[in-house]
């Protein structure tokens, strides 16, 4: 079989992709030791498989499914509910370790980054394996997690890598070394290849991201459109997607879903469920400036089936005292009173930037805004006493009859002072003694 | 079938009801427009089930009639055709020859049978309008309709009967988006014989339609409401259009509502061309124009990051008031545009209140328009 050369410099440009290995259980073995090795898995709250520790993954525990059927796979599981705080100050932490060696980094997710670190050989005084070998090598020093790290010389290639020895890997995919990592690939493991676009490949033969890399030109360009294109491009060594630094401050739409627990079929309490998702979503829209035109609320049923309505607002409101009536009234389209539902969402859509209000002729302005008034409060006494410190009515059910979290609470919720926020909190490191 | 009608004749016709047919239909039909030969000429149909036209015109018919053919294409053939008569002749099978000359064109009709019937409001009681006054009335409260789908009851013109302190009756016309609206008030004739009970709104698509139809020729438009429908006559034309069935919103509590304010008078024009300035910087993200009135001058600035900034002075020098409120420009410019007077009054409260526009003499003609707040 003839071997294709991709790319014939080996290094026309160096990206790296770090990626935590079972990041949230990897985060709780590092604050608890004494857990290290064990089967472990987070979401205990949800009631669902969050994360599960290799050695849980070893006996077949799997990622979204019930906790009691994990437990039934593994009676000796350990099940944490989790605790962001601790895996974003953890994630944030290994970006940071991972800035000490380029100013390039992409924070992809909680627990994925991105990071160029072309032309900084000199700099280091090493290859680019080593700088790999050192981050890598830092942040377990450091954080005591271990991450996989992929080398190479785009970012789809870059993740090619981290995933091909996991966890606690380096693979390094220089331009030559192409075609040997992507020969055994199945080509829906390639980053932005799903399923339906698998299924679409397979139909044309192409089964190994090789074959795919490998189809010619004009295969790829009267079969794909442009994510398939681009795909094929970084697959072969070309690098389309750059890393990005930006922070992300522009929002098509935000949206929060929360679920609860144990399953409900009371109304009452499920519109206060979604109403606090509306008013979370609603906070972050008011810290970015922004206000929704149209708004979607969403209720999941036990068997996992979504039911969702739209309604669209006369004007931009990012405050829920303003619709909390049509949301009340789309809530009553959607819900079914014979179903049990686990889980509630809202998401605020055409977001516009919430400035220069053009109020209506039939309403009050007056009273819009001393709405307005009011929520600019309210996001103070947030920001001093803890998110919906001041809520809606209709969301009040969540205070009296549970927030839905089950299990035991964290121990850094366990830790926090009176009056202590969350986002506070964060700031302290957590001292973990056990006696 | 068979009929020969003029060229120019045929091409106005089919043209009228070219915004009629539905382009995105699910029925291939409604694509099409109805043609009907008969003793009395011929009869072209148009309709998408909420807009009905019937216009009538001469043609030489030879054998009577009908046939649903695409509006589309006929007006395409037409409008090429250079000859001055068209010949129509029909097959058995629903085909269609129209011959010019020596071009010939064949193409597939549909029955006329399957088309939706639209008919000519007989027994309906009509009143006679003035067409221009009527007309523009639409012109000067059309502007202000809604153009936003979910709010089904601003997207048209309120069209209602009111009564004068005098006892005098009129028509009026209100159309609003929420943040801006205009009135119109006017004696088009028939106004005493005539009432819409609580009032019709006229949807949008029809108020075109409606305003098409009275802009052709002086003559008087016969005006008739009939279950939801307003039904309109001029010459040989009949237009149906199906009126939003909805509630208006309460448009008086918002004229009740409104305080005095400080008014400037100022020339039509010169204002006109100061606010078009000022929009120059305008886009969707910033379309705000700071009206400031301060010593006898009236200031007009409006600033956008993305373009720059526009700044302009005009004097006011019976003003003493201080005055500081910040309007979407394209409103104000909208308001002012349809004012039928060489000047126009400009009414300002200080606050989130509404300003006003209206012409310095004449007619009961109000726009209405919310600022923004910054």
């Amino acid at each position: 079989m003839n071997e294709t050369v991709f790319s014939i410099r080996s290094w026309p440009q160096a990206i790296l992709h770090v990626d935590g290995d079972a990041f949230f259980t990897t985060c709780e073995e590092a604050v608890h030791p004494e857990l290290r090795g064990k089967p472990l898995v987070t979401g205990g709250e949800r009631g669902i498989v969050a994360c599960a520790s290799y050695a849980a993954k070893r006996l077949g525990v799997k990622r979204g499914v019930p906790l009691h059927e994990a437990k039934a796979l593994c009676p000796g599981l350990i099940v944490l509910p989790s605790d962001y705080e601790t895996y974003s100050l953890f994630s944030r932490r290994m970006f940071g370790i991972v800035r000490r060696f380029t100013p390039q980094v992409e924070e992809y997710s909680v627990d994925e980054a991105f990071a160029d670190l072309s032309g900084m050989r000199r700099v280091h005084h090493s290859s680019y394996e080593t700088i790999a070998l050192r981050v890598k090598e830092e942040i377990k020093k450091e954080l005591g997690i271990s991450v996989s790290v992929g080398l190479s010389i785009t970012k789809v290639l870059a993740k090619v890598a981290s995933k091909h020895e996991k966890p606690d890997g380096l693979t390094v995919i220089p331009g030559r070394g192409i075609p040997e990592y992507l020969r055994g690939l199945p080509v829906e493991k390639v980053w932005g290849v799903g399923p339906a676009t698998a299924g679409y490949l397979e139909k044309i033969g192409v089964r190994t991201a090789l074959e795919f890399a490998r189809l010619p030109e004009k295969t790829v360009l009267r079969h794909f459109t442009k994510p398939g294109r681009e795909i094929w491009r970084e697959l072969r060594g070309e690098s389309v997607y750059p890393v990005s630094t930006d922070e992300k401050s522009v929002y098509a739409s935000i949206s929060k879903t929360k679920t609860f627990a144990p399953p409900t079929t009371d109304p009452e309490y499920l519109f206060a469920q979604l109403l606090r998702n509306y008013e979370s979503a609603c906070i972050k829209a008011r810290r970015y400036g922004l206000a929704p035109r149209r708004v979607v609320l969403f209720l999941k049923k036990n068997n996992f089936s979504f039911r969702g309505g739209e309604a669209g607002f006369n004007r931009p409101s990012a405050y829920p005292m303003e619709v909390s009536e049509t949301l009340r009234a789309l809530f009553a389209e959607i819900y079914e009173g014979r179903e049990i539902y686990r889980a509630t969402g809202a998401i605020l859509l055409d977001l516009v930037p919430d400035r220069n209000v053009q109020y209506s002729l039939f309403e009050d302005p007056v009273k819009a805004e001393k709405v307005r008034r009011l929520y600019r409060a309210a996001d103070v006494l947030g920001g001093r006493f803890g998110k919906h410190t001041l809520h809606l009515g209709g969301s009040h059910p969540i205070e009296v009859l549970g927030k839905g979290r089950r299990g035991e609470p964290t121990a850094r919720q366990q830790t926090r002072f009176p009056g202590e926020t969350a986002r506070k909190h964060l700031a302290l490191p957590v001292i973990h003694v056990k006696v | 079938m068979e009929f020969n009608v003029d060229r120019e004749i045929l091409l106005d016709g089919i043209q009228k009801t070219l915004g009629i047919v539905d382009r995105k239909t699910t029925m291939p039909i409604l694509n099409n427009v109805l043609l009907r030969a008969d003793d009395r000429g011929l009869d072209i149909v148009a309709t998408n089930r909420e807009i009905g036209l019937i216009a009538r015109y001469d043609a030489q018919v030879v054998t009577k009639g009908e046939i649903t053919l695409s509006a589309r294409k006929l007006f395409e053939m037409i409008r090429e055709i250079q000859e001055k008569v068209v010949h129509f002749k029909m097959n058995d099978a629903n085909w269609v020859n129209v011959s010019c000359g020596k071009v010939s064109y064949r193409i597939p009709g549909i029955s006329a049978d399957e088309y939706p019937k639209v008919e000519e409001g007989e027994g309906l009681m009509f009143v006679n309008m003035k067409s221009s006054v009527l007309g523009d009335m639409i012109s000067k409260s059309a502007f202000a309709m809604s153009t936003d789908e979910i709010r089904t009851n601003l997207n048209g013109i309120f069209f209602e009967v009111v009564e004068e302190e005098d006892g005098k009756r009129k028509f009026r016309m209100v159309a609003t988006d929420g943040s801006r609206m205009s009135l119109v008030d006017k004696d088009t004739g028939g106004q005493e014989l005539l009432s819409f009970g609580k009032g019709i709104i006229i949807p949008r698509r029809g108020v075109s339609e409606v305003r098409r139809l009275l802009d052709e020729g002086d003559e008087d438009v016969a005006v008739g409401v009939d279950r939801g429908m307003l039904v309109m006559k001029k010459k040989d034309t009949v237009l149906k259009v199906s009126l939003i069935d909805a509630d208006f919103p309460d448009y008086r509590r918002v004229i009740d509502s409104i305080e005095k304010g400080t008014a400037v008078t100022l020339n039509r024009e010169e204002f006109l061309h100061a606010l078009r300035r000022m929009a120059v910087m305008a886009n969707d993200k910033y379309n705000g124009v700071r009206i400031k009135v301060t010593g006898g001058k009236m200031h007009l600035d409006s600033t956008n990051p993305d373009v720059g900034e526009a700044n302009e002075e005009l004097d006011v020098p019976s003003l003493e008031t201080e005055l500081d409120v910040v309007y979407n420009v394209r409103y104000l410019i909208d308001a002012v545009d349809v004012v039928d007077d060489e000047n126009v009054v400009f009414e300002i409260r200080e606050g989130i209140k509404p300003g006003t526009v209206s012409p310095a003499h004449g007619e009961n003609h109000l726009s209405i328009i919310m600022p923004l707040c910054v």
